[in-house]
């Protein structure tokens, strides 16, 4: 991600130019969205972000998320990535998920 | 867990003192050398004098464990009149001294008859000081105390005074000082009530007139105006007072009279003459045998300069308006008037005074914008205008510079004499008498108004490290400011002058650089060096480098071994790496100690930083004698605990602020003090095993909160680094204590103990007595004072389980939201996450 800029134009402008991301310009809607995601964080969080390796969210999430989520709620949580082919997604809610941002669904 | 705060005290003062951690000696480490003003031992200590020890005594412990050799030692300040004061006060049975002593200091009724010697007061409460110190847990070598009129103490300072005043430092003259009528001695800060230091305005000056045989002093900041001055103003109501001034006959007011008997002129009253009588005669302006009219006006104040006002409507709006009323009256005498304009300032048209006057609306001569209309023309006069065609040779002078000009050719005509006024009237010496200015004759002065000298000053201030910095405008407002001052007294303990054994070195001027004397003032204490030894061919050597040792030797009758070693350690200690002090010592005590090293010292020894706090307040309030709200600090540590109330100053206030203290901060700080003991009596040290994702988390959490604490310290924002070691970190501390907890898992102690035990060792400089019982509880067997501070290690903070925590904490928080605006009660939960590539490289 671009890193300290949060004009839409100016983020567009560098992702169309990098080979790896020139399709960013067939989904505004996204990039503004992950533009603001961004924006709320605090600078220690994003720093932090720069520095973190990549990491499989779906295997994280379904590592952790179950004990505290049983604990906190009391009930099993599911995770799935949004491409799964085995996927319960009876609302569509999996394609708002976005990085960082997953999507949730609850019965 | 309740703890019994004296006990455990009590405890590891103990420890302390037997393991001699505070006794520096030179040793192979780098060392730290920090110092406090030491106080004066004239009344009881409250929490408020607590403030700057504590402070100096957290950042002298912080270095202790960041391992540095760390020489933080005391004195007591004997010197002076504030003693003699007390002494007096107790003397003639003050009430409010007494009640003082026997309701709130509960100092016993055969002490208090012992009080009228004035060094029985001093050891009293030097004793008293000292042991709440020493309760309050600071770590001092107490090897190195003295007071300011031991022998050794004495030779020092006549070292420094001698040394100042071959580099041509002292100047022996007449000038204006502070001035107690009835202690007949000069006053500053210490010996004034409420501690003020007595502004002189040197600036003011009285211009003569003619009025028969008498002469009319008026007195005015702006001598250049006497060009354009149209007639006199004198107060209807007041009973002037004929006097003799040396050899002239003076009308002035009687306050007048009183004030200038202080200025060395020989003054006898006699007789009245009513305003009444004045009004309405004429006055000769002397250079230019102008006859000017006396006029009425109720604005002016016999108490202010002498009494009579010159007026210049043209460019003081206050005569400006104070004409026009009586024009407006059809004063006959005021209708000839005009005003003589003498100023040309751009942006003002021919009478700048009718102008402003009539811009700001001012309506008569009592409306108060006339003070406002006042300061902003004299600024723009001053910084812009011009003197024109009426000012004789002047003519084309800038007022910045013609002012000047102006006043030395009237002074040379004798038209002129110095006026000098206390700026900040009234101001009480301690024994209750209100201050005047004085010039004295033939005193002895530091010429601090020495252009060179104000010049290296600043050169250091330039180069020193000063916390918070925002304080540094104001060292270099002090410096701009600053005047020749009386560095002698005729009264007070203290150190004679030694070449004028009547004078006595005053107590803001023995007080700049004796932190060198602290590097040698445990072998002065032990025995090693007998006050005869203390030559000044001995100081020169040790501290100056100068002369040769055998010369040294010779005249000290100390072996070159002895020399040799006091001079390793003043060159090991010196300089002063960090000073700590009040605010209210800025524009005094800390900028001298500045002046006088830079005076005396080489540069490789001028002090690297200086430390400034704000005061303490009560509850909102000023703490003062007056208001009732003081409290000794020695009873505050006996009933609630040396640590809480070292906790409750600190956190109450960042460096500069007043910090306000309250009770309810002190008990909250020792629950929580209770709370972190017993979590730390429950942690065992233990192997740390494979790291799961909330570990790698905690852990690289607590690297960020020492990176974050130690900053914190280092630039003395106390209160944010004592927040962040117990009150932001707990929760994530909670939040890991959910992750675990919900995996069942009890393979945690080793983590947190370790986690703890940089928390302990971290609190350690605040909180030092707590913090050791928290460490023997973690299993440590040395001293947490001993224990090397934690430092911030970047291989141990892993990003990625700092970010994937993020991202699990923010999908529970999303789900709770959720669940909240929904109201359903879940019976299952899904998750997305992205999956697709071509998003997460955006």
């Amino acid at each position: 991600m671009v890193g300290g800029q949060n004009n839409m134009g100016v983020v567009m402008k560098e992702l169309i130019a990098d080979p790896q991301t020139t399709d960013a310009k067939k989904m505004p809607d996204y990039i503004q969205k992950v533009i603001k995601d961004l924006h709320s964080e605090s600078e220690e969080i994003k720093s932090t972000k720069l520095e973190s390796k990549e990491f499989d969210e779906k295997q994280f999430l379904s590592a952790e998320l179950s004990s505290i989520g049983k604990k906190e709620f009391g009930v099993d949580i599911q995770v799935f990535g949004a491409t799964d082919e085995d996927i319960y997604d009876p609302k569509g809610k999996a394609r708002h998920a976005r990085p960082f941002k997953p999507a949730i669904l609850i019965e | 867990m309740e703890i019994n705060w004296n006990q455990i005290e009590t405890k590891w003062q103990a420890k302390w003192n037997e393991s001699k951690d505070f006794e520096t000696n030179p040793n192979e480490k780098p060392k730290k050398f920090i110092t406090v003003a030491y106080p004066y031992p004239n009344s009881p200590q409250h929490i408020g004098h607590g403030r700057t020890y504590t402070l100096a005594d957290v950042h002298a412990r912080f270095y202790r464990m960041k391992g540095y050799n760390v020489l933080f030692p005391m004195g007591f300040h004997y010197t002076g009149t504030p003693v003699l004061g007390m002494a007096k006060r107790i003397q003639s049975q003050e009430k409010e001294i007494l009640d003082g002593l026997r309701n709130v200091y509960h100092v016993p009724e055969e002490d208090i008859k012992t009080f009228v010697e004035p060094i029985k007061i001093a050891d009293y409460f030097h004793e008293e000081i000292k042991a709440g110190m020493i309760e309050m847990g600071y770590s001092i070598d107490w090897r190195r105390e003295f007071t300011t009129i031991v022998p050794g103490y004495q030779k020092f300072i006549e070292w420094q005074i001698t040394t100042l005043k071959e580099n041509g430092k002292i100047i022996q003259g007449s000038h204006p000082v502070g001035w107690c009528p009835r202690d007949q001695n000069p006053v500053s800060q210490h010996d004034t009530m409420g501690d003020v230091e007595p502004k002189i305005d040197d600036k003011n000056h009285l211009v003569k007139f003619k009025f028969g045989e008498y002469i009319f002093p008026v007195t005015t900041l702006r001598p250049e105006t006497i060009f354009g001055i149209t007639n006199l103003w004198v107060n209807p109501n007041t009973i002037y007072k004929k006097i003799k001034a040396d050899d002239e006959k003076w009308i002035v007011s009687e306050e007048c009279a009183n004030k200038i008997k202080f200025f060395g002129k020989e003054i006898t009253i006699e007789g009245d003459i009513a305003g009444t009588e004045i009004i309405g005669k004429y006055a000769t302006v002397i250079h230019s045998n102008q006859e000017i009219p006396i006029l009425e006006a109720e604005f002016v104040e016999p108490a202010i300069g002498t009494g009579l006002v010159m007026s210049v409507p043209a460019h003081a709006p206050k005569d400006y308006q104070a004409l026009m009323d009586l024009k407006a009256k059809n004063h006959e005498l005021a209708l000839k008037i005009e005003p003589i304009p003498i100023i040309t300032t751009e942006g003002y048209g021919e009478i700048p005074a009718k102008e402003i006057c009539e811009k700001m609306g001012v309506s008569d001569q009592s409306d108060q914008k006339l003070e406002e209309a006042t300061n902003e023309l004299y600024l723009k006069e001053f910084t812009d205008g011009k003197l024109n065609d009426k000012c004789g040779e002047f003519q084309n002078e800038k007022v910045q510079f013609g002012r000047n000009k102006v006043r030395d050719w009237l002074m040379e005509n004798k038209h002129l004499e110095k006026f000098p006024v206390l700026e900040n009237a009234p101001v009480k010496c301690r024994c209750g008498t209100e201050c005047v200015v004085k010039i004295l004759n033939n005193q002895w002065f530091l010429n601090y108004g020495d252009e060179e000298w104000k010049e290296t000053a600043r050169n250091c201030f330039d180069e020193m490290n000063i916390l918070p910095s925002k304080i540094t405008t104001e060292f270099k407002e002090v410096i701009d400011w600053l005047h020749e001052r009386a560095c002698a007294r005729q009264q007070g303990l203290g150190t004679k002058l030694p070449w004028d054994k009547d004078w006595i070195v005053e107590s803001l001027s023995d007080s700049v650089i004796y932190m060198a004397y602290y590097t040698m003032s445990r072998f002065v204490n032990d025995g090693t060096l007998k006050p005869e030894n203390l030559t000044k061919e001995f100081f020169d050597y040790v501290l100056l480098d100068k002369g040769d040792i055998t010369l040294a030797v010779s005249t000290s009758k100390l072996s070159e071994d002895v020399i040799g070693m006091v001079k390793k350690e003043f060159l090991y200690f010196y300089p002063v790496d960090s000073r700590h002090s009040g605010r209210d010592l800025v524009q005094n005590h800390l900028s001298f100690f500045v002046l006088n090293h830079v005076a005396i010292f080489e540069k490789k020894l001028w002090p690297k930083e200086i430390v400034v706090n704000g005061s303490v307040m009560m509850d909102g309030a000023k703490m003062s004698k007056s208001m009732g709200n003081i409290i000794p600090l020695r009873t505050a540590i006996k009933d609630y605990g040396a640590d809480p109330i070292r906790l409750a100053i600190i956190s109450s206030a960042e460096l500069l602020q007043d910090a306000d203290f309250n009770m309810e901060s002190v008990s909250g700080i020792q629950n929580k003090l209770e709370a972190l003991l017993e979590e730390c009596s429950t942690l065992k040290a233990a192997q740390i095993g494979d790291l799961e994702a909330e570990d790698k988390w905690i852990l690289s959490r607590t690297q960020g909160m020492i990176a974050q604490v130690t900053e914190a310290v280092e630039k003395m924002r106390l209160r944010e680094g004592l927040q962040d070691i117990l009150f932001s970190f707990e929760s994530d501390l909670s939040w890991y204590a959910k992750r675990v907890e919900a995996k069942g898992r009890d393979n945690v102690s080793g983590i947190l103990h370790k986690i703890n035990s940089a928390r302990v060792a971290m609190l350690s400089p605040f909180a030092p007595h707590v913090a050791e019982e928290m460490w023997e509880k973690l299993g440590y067997t040395e001293l947490a004072a001993k224990s090397a501070w934690p430092e911030f290690s970047k291989e141990d903070v892993d990003a990625t389980s700092i970010q994937s925590e993020e991202l699990l904490k923010s999908t529970i928080d999303d789900i709770v939201n959720i669940l909240k605006i929904t109201k359903i009660t879940p019976q299952k939960i899904v998750i997305y996450v992205n999956s697709d590539e071509f998003k997460s490289k955006v």
